[in-house]
C-alpha cells in the first residue's frame, strides 16, 4: 500500500534514532559498570528499591503495543476496545500480591523457570519453557515490526532501516549492562513516555469538538457507539486474561520481583499497575478521534502516530517518536533481559552445562543475548501479518499457565500433573478458538479450561507438596565450577 | 511561431495528449467480497499506467450496490484506508482517481464488505464464561495471600 502520510523527513527521523539510540547505549555501558558478578548483570544485585522498580513495571509494560495497538482496538472496537487493553492494569495489580510470596518462598530464585521445575518437575517445566519462548518471541517480534512500522509511518525511514536501527540499539545497551541497565534506562524512559502521552492525548482533546466528534463516529463508524459490539464485548475478557498470562508466567516480571528489596516488589508492581492505567486510555482516545477528526488511516498499525502527528505536526510527530521509542527500547530491553536469563539459567546451565562457571554463564548470556535479537530481526524482515495477528496467537499459549503459576503459589494440594494437564488443554483448546472462533475468545478459552482442568485433578488426585523445596540452594556454578543440579533431577 | 504552437496543441489534442489525458481508472487490490466478524477491514487501490504523483483518490461508501446514498468516506493521496465500525451487512465502496486539474477518472468496480457479528448468544455465554473466571482468579489471589500473611 502507498503511504504518503509521514509528517517528518528522513533526516529528522534519522537524527532522532541516533541521538536515542546514543543516548541509551552510553548509559547502558555507564549502569552497566555496577554488574561486576552474574546475579549483578541477572537481577541487579536483589537490591531494586521502590520508585525504581515501580518506574521499570511500568514502563515495561508500556509497550509499542500500548502505543500503536490501543489506538487500533478503539479503532476497530470503539470504547470498549480501549477499555479492553486497559484492563491489562489489572494483570500488574493481581501480580503484586504474588510478588511477595514469590520472594518470600525463593528468596534466592533466578527464573520463572526455576520455580515451575522446583515446584512441578520436568515435563510441566519443559512444556512451561516452550510457552515462554514462544511468548517472548512473539513479543519480540510485534514490538521489532512496530519499530519499523511506526518510524516508516512519522519519517519516512524505510520499515527495514527503523526496525533493524532500534534492534540494534536495545541488544546493544542489554549486552553491555544488564538488568542494571535496564533499570536505570526505564526509569527515563517512564518519565519521558508519560509526559509524552499527557501532552499528545490533552491536545488532542483540546482540539476535538465533542458534539461533531460524536456525530461523526455516529454516522461513519455506528458500531464502534454500541454498547453491545460483539467482538468488543468479547475482547474485554480476552484481553484481561492475555495480560493475566503475561505478567503472571514471563520472567520478565518474575526477574524483577527476584530483583526488587525484601517488602518492595508488591507495593511497586501496585503503584505501577495505577500509573500504567491511564495510558492506554489516553493512546486508544487517540485512536478513536482519527474519523472525526478527517484522517485517513491506511493501515490500522499506524493510527495513534498518524493522529498525533496531524494534529500536533511536525513538534507532535517528534514527540510520538520519542515516546515510541522509549516505550520500545524499554520492553524490548527487558524482554531481552528476562528471557537470556531464562535460557541461560533454565536451558543452558539446567540442561546442558550444569558444570559451567559464572564466567561462561555471562558469555552464554551475551550469545543469546546476540541471538535473540538476530531471530527477532530475521523474523522482522519480511514483516508477515499485523500486530494483532503475531501477538495474539500466543494467548491461548500464556493464558493456559494463568492457573498453574497461582496454584503453584498458593495450593500445597496441586501437583505436577494438574500443571502439565492445565497447560496442554489450555493451550489446545484456546489454539482451536482461535482458527474457529476468532483471536477475541482465544484466550478466555484457555483460562477457563485450564483452571477446569487443573481444579479437577487437584480434587482428584491431590499432591502435598513442601514450600521449603523452592527455596533452592544458591547455584554452585555462580561460587566454584562444580555442579548442584543435575536436568531432570528435581522432580516433586 | 504562433502558427507552429497552435499547430502543435491540435496535433496533441487529436492524438489525445496529455492535455486532454483523463486520470487512469482506480481498481481495488484483492477480492471483491470481504467478509469479516469483527467490522472492519483495510481498502487499497492501485491505477492502471505508469506512476503518477498527482493523482488524489476519492473513496465513497453506500449501503447498496447501486451507490444511491452515497458518501465520501476520504479524499486524498493515499492508496488504501482502514474502514472500522461498519454495521452488520453488507457495506459498498468505490474510488476513483482525480488529478491536479480536478478531472475525474472513472470509479472502480465496487468491493462489498459483508459484517457477520458473532451472534450475541455466543457473546452472553462467553461473557458469562469470563466473569466466572475472573472472580475465581481474584478471589484465588486474594485468599492464597490472606492465608500466606497470615503463615508469614
Amino acid at each position: 500500500m502507498d503511504i504518503r502520510s509521514a509528517v517528518l523527513d528522513e533526516t529528522t527521523g534519522f537524527l532522532l534514532l541516533g541521538f536515542f539510540g546514543v543516548l541509551w547505549v552510553a548509559l547502558g555501558v555507564f549502569w552497566g559498570r555496577k554488574a561486576r558478578d552474574l546475579e549483578g548483570f541477572m537481577l541487579a544485585g536483589r537490591n531494586v528499591g521502590l520508585a525504581l522498580g515501580a518506574a521499570t513495571a511500568m514502563a515495561t509494560w508500556v509497550t509499542s503495543n500500548t502505543i500503536m495497538i490501543t489506538p487500533k482496538f478503539a479503532l476497530q472496537m470503539g470504547v470498549w476496545g480501549m477499555l479492553a487493553y486497559s484492563t491489562a492494569s489489572l494483570g500488574l495489580l493481581l501480580f503484586a500480591p504474588m510478588a511477595w510470596r514469590i520472594r518470600r518462598l525463593m528468596p534466592r530464585g533466578y527464573t520463572s523457570g526455576d520455580f515451575i521445575r522446583l515446584r512441578y518437575g520436568p515435563v510441566a517445566w519443559r512444556l512451561f519453557l516452550g510457552i515462554s519462548v514462544v511468548y517472548s518471541m512473539a513479543w519480540l517480534v510485534s514490538m521489532g515490526m512496530a519499530g519499523g512500522i511506526v518510524l516508516q509511518a512519522l519519517s519516512g525511514i524505510p520499515y527495514v532501516y527503523g526496525m533493524s536501527v532500534i534492534l540494534l540499539v536495545c541488544v546493544l545497551y542489554t549486552l553491555f549492562g544488564g538488568l542494571y541497565a535496564v533499570i536505570g534506562t526505564d526509569f527515563i524512559q517512564s518519565l519521558i513516555i508519560l509526559v509524552g502521552v499527557v501532552v499528545v492525548g490533552g491536545v488532542v482533546l483540546s482540539r476535538v469538538d465533542l458534539h461533531a466528534f460524536h456525530a461523526r463516529l455516529a454516522a461513519d463508524h455506528p458500531a464502534l457507539l454500541q454498547v453491545l459490539m460483539p467482538v468488543a464485548l468479547l475482547s474485554l475478557f480476552n484481553n484481561m486474561f492475555f495480560g493475566f498470562g503475561e505478567i503472571f508466567h514471563n520472567n520478565v516480571w518474575w526477574s524483577r520481583a527476584f530483583a526488587m528489596r525484601d517488602g518492595v516488589s508488591h507495593r511497586a508492581f501496585a503503584a505501577s499497575s495505577l500509573f500504567w492505567l491511564p495510558i492506554p486510555i489516553a493512546t486508544g482516545f487517540i485512536g478513536l478521534c482519527a474519523g472525526p477528526l478527517g484522517i485517513n488511516i491506511p493501515d490500522a498499525d499506524m493510527v495513534g502516530p498518524l493522529v498525533a502527528s496531524k494534529v500536533l505536526g511536525s513538534m507532535g510527530a517528534v514527540l510520538v517518536f520519542v515516546v515510541v521509542f522509549c516505550s520500545l527500547a524499554s520492553s524490548i530491553d527487558s524482554l531481552l533481559a528476562a528471557t537470556s536469563d531464562l535460557l541461560v539459567e533454565d536451558v543452558y546451565r539446567k540442561m546442558l552445562r550444569p558444570w559451567a562457571t559464572e564466567a561462561t554463564l555471562r558469555r552464554a548470556s551475551t550469545f543469546v543475548i546476540v541471538g535473540l535479537g538476530l531471530a527477532t530481526w530475521l523474523i522482522c524482515l519480511p514483516r508477515l501479518g499485523d500486530l494483532i495477528q503475531v501477538l495474539f496467537l500466543s494467548g491461548p499459549l500464556v493464558a493456559s499457565a494463568i492457573w498453574p503459576v497461582i496454584a503453584g503459589l498458593y495450593w500445597r494440594r496441586t501437583g505436577h500433573a494438574a500443571a502439565v494437564a492445565a497447560l496442554v488443554s489450555g493451550s489446545a483448546a484456546g489454539l482451536w478458538c482461535y482458527f474457529a472462533i476468532g483471536w477475541y475468545a482465544a484466550s478466555l478459552v484457555s483460562a477457563a479450561v485450564s483452571m477446569a482442568v487443573l481444579a479437577a485433578v487437584t480434587a482428584l488426585w491431590p499432591a502435598r507438596f513442601d514450600w521449603s523445596r523452592l527455596d533452592e540452594a544458591e547455584p554452585s556454578a555462580h561460587e566454584e565450577a562444580r555442579p548442584c543440579f543435575q536436568a531432570g533431577s528435581s522432580t516433586p | 511561431m504562433r502558427g507552429a504552437r497552435a499547430l502543435a496543441v491540435l496535433a496533441l489534442a487529436a492524438a489525445g495528449g496529455p492535455a486532454a489525458a483523463v486520470p487512469p481508472r482506480a481498481s481495488f487490490d484483492g477480492a471483491d467480497t470481504i467478509t469479516t466478524t469483527e467490522g472492519h477491514a483495510t481498502l487499497s487501490w492501485s491505477v492502471d499506467g505508469p506512476a503518477r504523483q498527482d493523482l488524489r483518490f476519492a473513496l465513497e461508501q453506500a449501503p447498496t450496490a447501486r451507490f444511491a446514498r452515497a458518501e465520501e468516506r476520504y479524499r486524498g493521496p493515499d492508496r488504501g484506508s482502514f474502514v472500522s465500525g461498519l454495521p452488520e451487512g453488507d457495506t459498498w465502496f468505490r474510488v476513483r482517481a482525480i488529478d491536479a486539474e480536478g478531472r475525474a477518472g472513472a470509479w472502480s468496480a465496487p468491493v462489498r464488505i459483508e459484517v457477520a457479528y458473532p451472534s450475541m448468544t455466543l457473546v452472553a455465554r462467553l461473557f458469562a464464561l469470563g466473569a466466572v473466571v475472573l472472580g475465581c482468579t481474584v478471589l484465588a489471589v486474594a485468599l492464597g495471600h490472606r492465608r500466606a500473611r497470615r503463615d508469614a
